[in-house]
């Protein structure tokens, strides 16, 4: 059968449950290890880094978070950014492959489990980030013992480990469902499920940030629909390269018309979450004052370049994916990409530009290496630039939790059965 | 009811820093962490210490100490994942237990006072090779996060906190804002005065007389 | 023993600063942490923790009773004594919370030391602030120090060994200070002048006959009865925090509270008006509100009739007072020059006497109601203006001379030169005499002219009548105590053939022509006690460069390595004022003290007292000898149990009970009585015969300091040659962060207050291209300092300051002392730090 064929059929595979009992005999082919050189080499990789994280974070709990570029008046860095970037990649995965499910409406290919697992690994990520940024990581035990269920911070963690657990339990369910062994009906339950919690994970992500009365950035209802639709961005346009990226390796083959479909998907979402964003400056700018503060600083300020990097990569990435005579792969990949910094950017303006407006800003305290990364000089000239910037071990150790990401994400691709199944 | 709080004549601070070095020794606090610190009410354009605005007709200059302002409605408290930081029923005190805290940060975050809690981001440092200050103040450990605690080791024997026992400005008040004949009530019912953030509804403890 | 560390090698410039954690420096440069040093004796060891009554020693004047817990011998903490017989002189500030860091800071000097290559027999001075340092045995130091003592004083006369001394190791009536008075005064050592903050008190002397002593105002609490403050060329709520509540309850109590200062201070911001001045120009001000007040009629004549001068006749031909016995046989009388003496401590002794009526009843005057002169004594209704003739001798009031000398000096021609706005000034002038009583809170004014801004202030007060009243005086410090007597350890040896002191600022000529007066007089030892010229005097290159070297021998004792310990022969370790018994005793506070040992020395370091007596042992001088035989207890009890004390119960063994004892009234009212302690017993606007601080045998132009005249300061005026060179006024602030030299290493100031920096406005800094925290060079003929610019709004522009007290070590290169000035003026003698100017250019060098 040509490739083009299969790939037809594989594009009915989510909803033909009819075929299901086939596949399930055939996905027991899928579940034999691949045997890939290069894939191997990127787990080597993969957990050389990691190791070489955890040795940094060693280090970081052994000589102390005074190694990190985190001070008292910037007290969140790169971690709690990453954390906020792979929360928001993990959810827009497992949305894309649910949605389609729980909705009963026609999907991305057979893209469903490999996106389901790059959430998995996101999550993975995501937790692992929270992780190293808590200062006291041995006593994690205490969240479960002494849980403060006010806590947005509480509601994210029940939320994230249900939905890390929710993942596996759906990824399992469809591999089941492909060996016949869980009902249609069951999966589609798990996907509504799932897909609530993905909704979830993001809106309470956004509430840690939120529901702060203390930062004018950050103290907006919009926060938490902008969250999802940004993840929605970010998701898709992960499950959009990573797809492309395995058909061009051989992994799995999807049809053109299912990328054409994301594609238009990102496009939209991209707009949505313009939308927000030109939503959320107006509101924050039109009253004046502290809010107009943040506009400026976003635009003309020291986050700038993150703010006109994430406006125009959105908007090309809206272009090209909207634009069908640019939908080429190549094109489409880079738009992937945009988007996907396009968010990160977000992520950074968020985190640092919450940091970089201080409330209290018109009186002057001492400043030290204590309450700010740099007290040389005034309060005025630390938040003249960039209040926070991180050090070389924050980067290795954010670089080995997502490598970490990655091992996850890549031990799936050898040992799971990821592929869309085979007749 | 208790209710523990702190008046601070802004028009009397001349920003002696007696209070911040009572603080510092009482507490033992390691090298570069003030609980209790002293800004320069400048506009925020000139540094700690120099005045602001523009010579001579148009200057901007005062000293206003902020410590945790100790709020009725803390923001630290309800974020705090694992209640390491929470409000003493007795006393209206906002306190925290190191042992606990599992230096998340999210208090710091969400406290809108930038500042008042400091994290040990390191092995605590001390200029001195013994513990200053009182034996029954709480150890400090790396990796937490610590505030002011209104000496709640002082307060609990009856002891006013160590940033009380004298302002050389006489510009610092404490007592049971409950008590209506207390100082403290009755200097809020005299004299105009201001909360910090008012608008961020914390409702904080701390009154500062204009 | 050389191998042995000690705390000084490897503090190279700046160095401190990075070093700041004790127990790090300590560590690095002695082998252990300093506090390990400290000798824990048994019985503190065992005892968990207990509280000590001490009393801060550092001469701020702010005398601070203090309890410190001790825990396991160490110094843990440290709070104000609530318990002392005025609450409201309750205090403590910063800098005495970090006395534990001081005496354990790395900077201690722990050992006796010696420059390695120096020696009595070959005194050179090549390698000094460079050499290497020897520890010494105590026996070996002061044998040491007492054969040089010796030698020179076989070999060049007794004097050629002088002390410098001030209140670095402790402000006391028994200890520190004292201790050192005494000493020169026991084997007849010629005595320095510091020549510091003197020259308005010059001024001040004149008029109320109280010499230069510090003695003037009421207690502090009596600010609080003033309708009018002027608070005057000071910022208190940094150099003297614990007066301020005084004057803010003086304020809330509706009173005018005005600052005069062209740097707008927390004072200013405080204050009910605030005076921006022209730097340097506030005599004229003065003078100005002088000539409103007269212009005005805003006098109060009956009290210039009956309490001054104003009826005294001035002669025309030599310009004395009129008195009967001019018509005597010897003819007019030789007046002693005011202010007299050439020693502080006897500023009090003597010129504190105070005439009766009897003593000063020859002072003629006119009667108006017979139109014919008589005694002062006599005359109902003496004539104030006019002149006369007496007897063949032509005469003046001295109110006539008075209102006509002042009468050029209008508030517009001040406003020319302060650029204060007529308006202002005489506004100023109304609330001074009008919204009474009024008090002058007077700061140094540190510029030549201090002494007619002293002299000013007097004069203010004299027309007016605010001194002598509750609510009403002007000046410096309260009057020194009423029980106790230092004589007798300051001068052991009595004042019998006591000489004037040799002013700091005339020992380069002194050095230069090796004269003093026209006789010989070689210089061969230089022995500061608890004073650091290197750190704390004008023009340090000069002092560096010029002068040190020209003395054979150096030795100080101190406890901190100040920079005057770099550069001297013999260094002797000094403990820390908690480190022994003593007695505070100052004239700003209504108490005496018993300042209590809180923990013990560290090292080896002894109180000065002990120094001394060691360093008597080993000389030939029978009395000196004899004093020293004296316990240190039987000392405090030559102080303290006094026939006056005994009255008021206080004694020796009270005080060591109490701590605390109050000799008078918290609101004090100095000169209650309205007599002043000049000739004629009243306050005298017009000056007789005005004299030199110290006779150093070069003459003044009498006539000029008659009666307030404007002059110029030195150097810092927009007129001055210097100007177009160095066109910045550059002052030195006083910061709660330091107090002069001292606790400029204390780390946990240095927290908050790293490292020094030039203070200035942005106007001025842009003009030269420098933005805030920019490393800057300011410079004038003097010297340089490099330091970080601070920007300050509240500096006046054409202004810049340095923060006074950082040591060389903190500035990148040179330091803020190069920069001042150390012109000698005549009659005040006084340093004026203030009067000089500056240029600033960035510093483009390296940062080390």
């Amino acid at each position: 059968m040509s490739e083009y064929m299969q790939g037809g059929a594989l594009a009915s595979d989510d909803l033909d449950f009819s075929a299901s009992s086939d596949r399930g005999r055939a996905s027991e082919h899928a579940s034999t290890a691949v045997k890939s050189p290069a894939l191997n080499v990127a787990i080597g990789v993969s957990a050389v880094v990691m190791v070489v994280g955890l040795v940094l974070w060693f280090m970081q709990l052994s000589g102390g978070m005074v190694q990190t570029a985190m001070r008292n008046l910037d007290s969140w860095g790169l971690y709690i950014t990453g954390f906020m970037f792979f929360v928001g990649l993990s959810a827009g995965g497992l949305i894309i492959s649910s949605v389609p499910k729980a909705l009963g409406i026609r999907g991305f290919g057979g893209i469903s489990k490999v996106a389901v697992f790059s959430s998995i690994a996101c999550t993975v990520v995501a937790i692992g980030l929270v992780v190293v940024d808590m200062g006291q990581p041995f006593r994690v035990w205490e969240l479960f013992v002494y849980s403060n269920l006010g806590s947005p911070l509480m509601w994210d963690i029940i939320v994230l480990s249900t939905y890390l657990i929710l993942s596996c339990v759906y990824l399992w369910a469809q591999i089941q469902a492909e060996r016949g062994k869980v009902s249609a009906v069951a999966l589609r339950v798990i996907s509504v499920i799932a897909l609530v919690t993905a909704v979830l994970v993001h809106s309470v992500t956004a509430w840690i940030f939120s529901l702060q009365q203390g930062h004018e950035m950050w103290h907006t209802a919009l926060l938490a629909p902008w969250f999802v639709s940004s993840a929605l961005v970010c998701g898709t346009a992960l499950v959009m390269a990573v797809v492309i990226g395995l058909r061009r390796a051989g992994y799995l083959n999807v049809e053109q018309d299912n990328i054409v479909r994301l594609a238009k998907l990102l496009g939209a979402f991209v707009l949505v979450d313009l939308y927000f964003f030109g939503c959320d400056l107006l509101t924050e700018g039109f009253p004046g004052g502290a809010g107009a503060e943040v506009v400026a600083m976003l635009t003309q300020g020291p986050l700038a370049p993150y703010f006109w990097f994430e406006i125009i990569g959105c908007v090309a990435c809206a272009v090209i994916c909207l634009t069908p005579a640019l939908r080429r792969n190549g094109l489409l990949v880079t738009a992937s990409l945009l988007a996907i910094a396009g968010i990160f950017c977000k992520r950074v303006q968020l985190l640092v530009g919450g940091f970089q407006i201080t409330n209290l800003a018109d009186m002057a305290p001492a400043v030290n290496s204590m309450s700010i990364t740099y007290a040389d000089g005034t309060l005025a000239d630390a938040y003249a630039n960039l209040v926070y910037w991180p050090t070389p071990l924050e980067a290795g150790v954010t670089l080995g939790v997502v490598a970490l990401g990655f091992l996850v994400f890549f031990l799936g691709l050898k040992f799971l059965p990821l592929r869309p199944s085979e007749k | 009811m208790t209710r523990y709080g702190m008046v601070i004549d802004t028009k009397k601070c001349i920003g002696c820093h007696v209070c911040a070095m009572a603080c510092k020794t009482e507490n033992n606090l390691p090298n570069d962490v003030w609980w209790n610190r002293i800004f320069t009410d400048n506009g925020g354009e000139m540094g700690f210490d120099m005045v602001g605005g523009s010579y001579p007709d148009n200057l901007q200059f005062g000293y206003i100490p902020v410590a945790c302002q100790h709020c009725e409605n803390p923001a630290c408290v309800k974020v705090c994942p694992v209640g390491a930081t929470y409000k003493d029923p007795e006393t209206g005190v906002v306190r925290q237990d190191y042992d606990k805290c599992i230096g998340c940060r999210m208090c710091m975050s969400a406290c809108p006072y930038n500042g008042v809690r400091s994290f040990n981001w390191e092995e605590p440092v001390f200029h001195m090779d013994y513990a200053m200050g009182s034996k029954d103040a709480p150890e400090h450990q790396q990796h937490v996060v610590e505030k002011c605690t209104f000496c709640y080791h002082r307060t609990s024997q009856g002891i006013e906190p160590a940033c009380m026992h004298l302002c050389v400005g006489r510009a610092r008040f404490w007592g049971d804002l409950d008590d209506p004949t207390s100082e403290v009530s009755r200097l809020l019912a005299e004299r105009s005065h201001k909360r910090l953030l008012e608008d961020r509804g914390t409702e904080p403890s701390t009154y500062y007389l204009v | 023993m050389s191998e042995l560390n000690v705390p000084v090698k490897g503090i190279s410039r700046r160095s401190f600063l990075k070093t700041t954690a004790a127990v790090a420096g300590a560590a690095a440069v002695s082998g252990a942490t300093m506090t390990a040093l400290a000798a824990t004796d048994e019985e503190t060891a065992g005892d968990e923790e207990h509280e000590v009554v001490c009393v801060c020693g550092c001469n701020c004047q702010g005398n601070c009773s203090m309890v410190a817990t001790v825990r396991e011998g160490k110094m843990v903490n440290i709070r104000s004594n609530e318990d002392l017989p005025y609450p409201a002189y309750e205090r403590i500030c910063m800098r005495g919370f970090s006395h534990a860091n001081r005496m354990y800071d790395f900077n201690r000097v722990l050992y006796p030391m010696k420059r390695k290559t120096w020696s009595l027999e070959e005194p050179h001075v090549e390698n000094r602030g460079t050499d290497e340092w020897e520890r010494l045995s105590w026996d070996e130091a002061t044998q040491l120090v007492a054969d040089t003592l010796t030698y020179n004083t076989e070999n060049y006369g007794v004097r050629s060994n002088c002390v410098l001394v001030s209140a670095g190791n402790s402000f006391a009536a028994y200890g520190g200070l004292i201790a050192g008075l005494g000493f020169a005064n026991a084997f007849g050592f010629q005595g320095l002048d510091v020549c510091l903050d003197y020259g308005d008190l010059v001024g001040i002397g004149e008029v109320t006959g109280s010499g230069w002593d510090f003695n003037q105002r009421n207690m502090a609490g009596d600010y609080r009865f003033a309708k009018t403050l002027l608070i005057w060329d000071t910022n208190p709520p940094n150099s003297q925090p614990h007066s301020w509540h005084f004057c803010m309850e003086a304020k809330d109590a509706g009173a005018n509270l005005v600052v005069i200062d062209p740097t707008y201070t927390i004072a200013a911001q405080q204050a009910t008006k605030w005076v921006p001045i022209k730097p340097g120009t506030d005599p004229a001000l003065g003078m100005a509100m002088l000539n409103a007040i007269i212009a005005n009629e805003w006098y109060d004549l009956d009290f210039m009739r009956e309490k001054t001068c104003a009826p005294l006749l001035v002669r025309e031909d030599n310009g004395h007072f009129l008195r009967a016995t001019d018509f005597g046989e010897e003819g007019p009388a030789q007046l002693p020059e005011y202010p007299f003496f050439g020693t502080l401590l006897l500023q009090g002794v003597k010129a504190g006497k105070v005439p009766t009526l009897e003593e000063s009843a020859h002072y003629v005057v006119w009667d108006a109601d017979k139109d014919a002169w008589g005694l002062i004594n006599d005359v109902a209704n003496p004539a104030l203006e006019g002149s006369f003739e007496v007897n063949g001798v032509k005469v003046t009031t001295a109110w006539s001379l008075f209102k006509e000398h002042m009468a050029e000096c209008t508030p517009e021609w001040a406003e020319g030169i302060t650029e204060v706005s007529a308006d202002t000034i005489v506004e100023l002038a109304r609330m001074y005499s009008q919204d009474t009583p009024s008090t002058i809170y007077a700061g140094y004014h540190l510029y030549d002219n201090c002494e007619e801004m002293g002299m000013t202030w007097a004069c203010l007060a004299a027309l007016t009548g605010n001194i002598g009243k509750r609510g009403a005086s002007i000046g410096h410090l309260g009057k020194s105590k009423p029980t106790i007597n230092m004589a007798g350890l300051a001068f052991p040896a009595g004042l019998k053939g006591l000489h004037d002191e040799l002013p700091w600022l005339h020992l380069p000529e002194v050095l230069e022509t090796g004269k003093l007066k026209g006789e010989d007089f070689p210089v061969r030892l230089l022995y500061n006690i608890g004073a650091n010229p290197v750190g704390s005097y004008a023009a340090q290159r000069k002092t560096i460069e010029e002068i040190l070297p020209k003395i054979p021998c150096i030795v100080t004792n101190d406890m901190e390595f100040s920079e005057t310990c770099e550069y001297s022969d013999i260094v002797l370790p000094c403990a820390h004022y908690f480190e022994y018994d003593w007695i505070q005793a100052s004239s700003h506070t209504p108490f005496l003290y018993m300042a209590n040992k809180v923990a013990d020395p560290i090292g080896e370091a002894k109180e000065d007292v002990e120094i001394f007596r060691a360093i008597a042992e080993r000389m030939d001088n029978e009395a000196a000898k004899a004093f020293y035989a004296k316990s240190n207890e039987e000392m405090m009890r030559m102080v303290v149990d006094t026939e006056k004390g005994e009255p008021v119960g206080i004694t020796f063994d009270n005080l060591k009970e109490k701590g605390v004892l109050a000799d008078r009234d918290e609101n004090w009212i100095h000169w209650e009585e309205q007599r002043w302690p000049t000739l004629s017993g009243r306050l005298e606007f017009y000056v007789e015969n005005p004299g030199a601080r110290i006779d150093i045998g070069k003459p003044i132009d009498k006539d000029f300091y008659h009666m307030p005249t404007y002059h110029t300061p030195f150097e810092a005026y927009d007129e001055s040659e210097q100007h177009e060179k160095y066109p910045l006024y550059h002052y030195c602030e006083r910061t709660r962060w330091h107090l002069h030299t001292q606790y400029n290493h204390a780390p946990v100031l240095r927290e908050l207050d790293p490292e020094p920096y030039l203070r200035m406005n942005p106007v001025d800094a842009e003009a030269r291209g420098i933005a805030e925290g920019d490393y800057v060079e300011a410079y004038n003929d003097r010297g340089h300092c490099v330091c970080k610019a601070k920007f300050d709004m509240g500096v006046r522009p054409g202004m810049v300051s340095s923060p006074k007290g950082w040591h060389r070590g903190a500035y990148v290169a040179g330091s803020y002392q190069e920069l001042t000035c150390d012109h000698l003026n005549l009659l005040h003698m006084n340093t004026s730090f203030d009067d000089t100017l500056v240029e600033v250019r960035k510093y483009e060098g390296e940062v080390r």
